[in-house]
């Protein structure tokens, strides 16, 4: 029971900030200043969805929207837009979430390497919408590739190390009747 | 206390969806907000990094440190062979020395007999590399000297070497430095022996396309090109880099700077070039108003002989 304490949740609230801030942190160093010729995988977005289907109560999209949107501004991309685009891409994850409980991780694999590919799509008709320039498409889809890669890792890490894990139904549902 | 969870959740559906709606409609008006009024925007990313790029800094050095130190530490397995090439290396610089050594002379002498004087505006604030853009499609960096050192928007930043970019987006203590490698990066540049103007135009690789040149053919790999100072933005003469054709046959520059490998910069201050607007006053003497009644008559005159 000492799961669903407040402390708790605000605790694993404030370590996905945490998060957050260290793969900016990371993302920001200045080991390799020239351009690179393989994009480094987006690990926050693959943090929020793997979060979101997992303990979505951990995540409020204040949260994830805040996080999203300080990389925005980090990495100079238009501000807003990359974050509207995860929320809705949480949201999602946050409905799906229930259905997969129980499915087996190569359901949840797939459903989130089309979300990520659509989050990528989103951003890139945005931009074209808005008359923006856009990234190289290359880049773009090898970036989406090495996403969907470390989302096991992700998951996994945060599942052992953080306990992020599922609440099954047979929980939610002893959770419920009491 | 579990039923009261299932109780908060009933009425928290409906409210976190709203929340959610809210949060939305903000980000997405923050980005049409963004497009439309973009400088106001843009000051205020500024601002953000400002706050909290500092916080990050002393953090980053020594991570920073850490990971080159064990990277310098996986090349002593490659000692030897190391050694070898550096001491092939020094032969050759040897070389290239002295010639640099009779050039610097001659060129010393030619500066004398034209008695040029460089320009003395051409100052310079040197940076430290704070941060990359952290991005793979955008070639920036962040450097830790901003406002309060007089930096402005639109300076050159270059290494010891040649231009790494210019100054856009200045905040009270750090400013960001677009670099020649980013797509939204062109840059006069005036191509030397044969005195071609060209764009260097960043495609987000090492080697940068040289676009709209006027004769391609008067262009050989491993001429120099250097800024043009065209349109004002950078000041003209710095070293940019050498030609190089690409597989494709396309002519690209091979940059001075180091880019890879970026720790200090510096600014260059430009004021710049204080433009002509009036005609030549120095050629034609000072009119008098008795000048200009003796010259109406005469010029109706010449008008009715043509």
């Amino acid at each position: 029971m000492a799961d669903n304490t407040a402390s708790r949740l605000w605790l694993m609230r404030l370590t996905f900030l945490a998060l957050a801030l260290t793969t900016v942190f990371f993302r920001l160093l200045p080991l390799e200043t020239g351009p690179v010729r393989w994009p480094a995988p987006d690990v926050l977005l693959a943090l929020c969805l793997a979060w979101s289907l997992r303990r979505p109560d951990y995540v409020p999209a204040v949260f994830v929207a805040a996080a999203i949107l300080l990389t925005d501004f980090f990495f100079q991309r238009p501000p807003g837009l990359m974050a509207a685009i995860v929320v809705l891409a949480c949201e999602a994850m946050r409905k799906r979430g229930p259905g997969l409980r129980d499915a087996g991780f190569l359901a949840e694999m797939i459903l989130v390497a089309l979300t990520i590919l659509a989050v990528a799509l989103a951003y890139r008709v945005a931009l074209t919408l808005f008359m923006l320039p856009r990234p190289l498409l290359g880049l773009s889809l090898l970036q989406v590739l090495f996403t969907v890669a470390i989302y096991p890792v992700v998951a996994l890490a945060s599942e052992w190390l953080l306990g992020v894990r599922a609440r099954s139904n047979a929980e939610l549902a002893a959770g419920r009747m009491t | 206390m579990a039923r009261d969870r299932a109780h908060q959740e009933d009425y928290a559906g409906p409210l976190r969806r709203l929340v959610t709606f809210v949060i939305l409609l903000c980000l997405i008006g923050l980005f049409i907000f963004w497009r439309i009024d973009s400088p106001r925007v843009e000051r205020f990313r500024a601002q953000v990094v400002d706050r909290v790029m500092p916080g990050f800094s002393w953090a980053m050095a020594p991570v920073t440190a850490t990971v080159n130190l064990i990277r310098d530490f996986q090349s002593y397995q490659s000692l030897y062979a190391q050694n070898q090439e550096l001491r092939r290396e020094l032969q050759q610089m040897k070389s290239w020395k002295e010639a640099a050594l009779q050039l610097e002379q001659e060129n010393a002498r030619l500066l004398d007999l034209n008695n040029v004087r460089l320009d003395p505006q051409l100052t310079y604030v040197t940076g430290v590399v704070l941060a990359d853009s952290g991005s793979p499609f955008r070639q920036s960096l962040l450097l830790n000297v901003g406002n309060r050192d007089g930096i402005q928007d639109g300076w050159a930043a270059m290494d010891g070497l040649g231009l790494v970019g210019r100054i856009s987006g200045v905040g009270e203590r750090t400013s960001r430095v677009i670099m020649l490698t980013d797509t939204s990066s062109k840059v006069p540049a005036l191509i030397q022996p044969s005195g071609q103007k060209a764009l260097v135009v960043g495609d987000n690789s090492m080697v940068p396309p040289i676009d709209f040149l006027e004769d391609a053919d008067q262009v050989r790999p491993g001429d120099r090109v250097i800024t043009s100072g065209d349109a004002g933005v950078l000041p003209p003469g710095l070293v940019i880099g050498q030609v190089a054709k690409d597989p494709g046959g396309r002519l690209r520059v091979r940059l001075s700077a180091d880019i890879e490998r970026l720790e200090f910069l510096r600014v260059l201050r430009d004021h710049g070039t204080p433009a002509v607007d009036t005609a030549g006053d120095l050629v034609v003497p000072p009119e008098t108003e008795e000048d200009l009644a003796e010259e109406a008559p005469q010029d109706t005159g010449e008008a009715v002989d043509g």
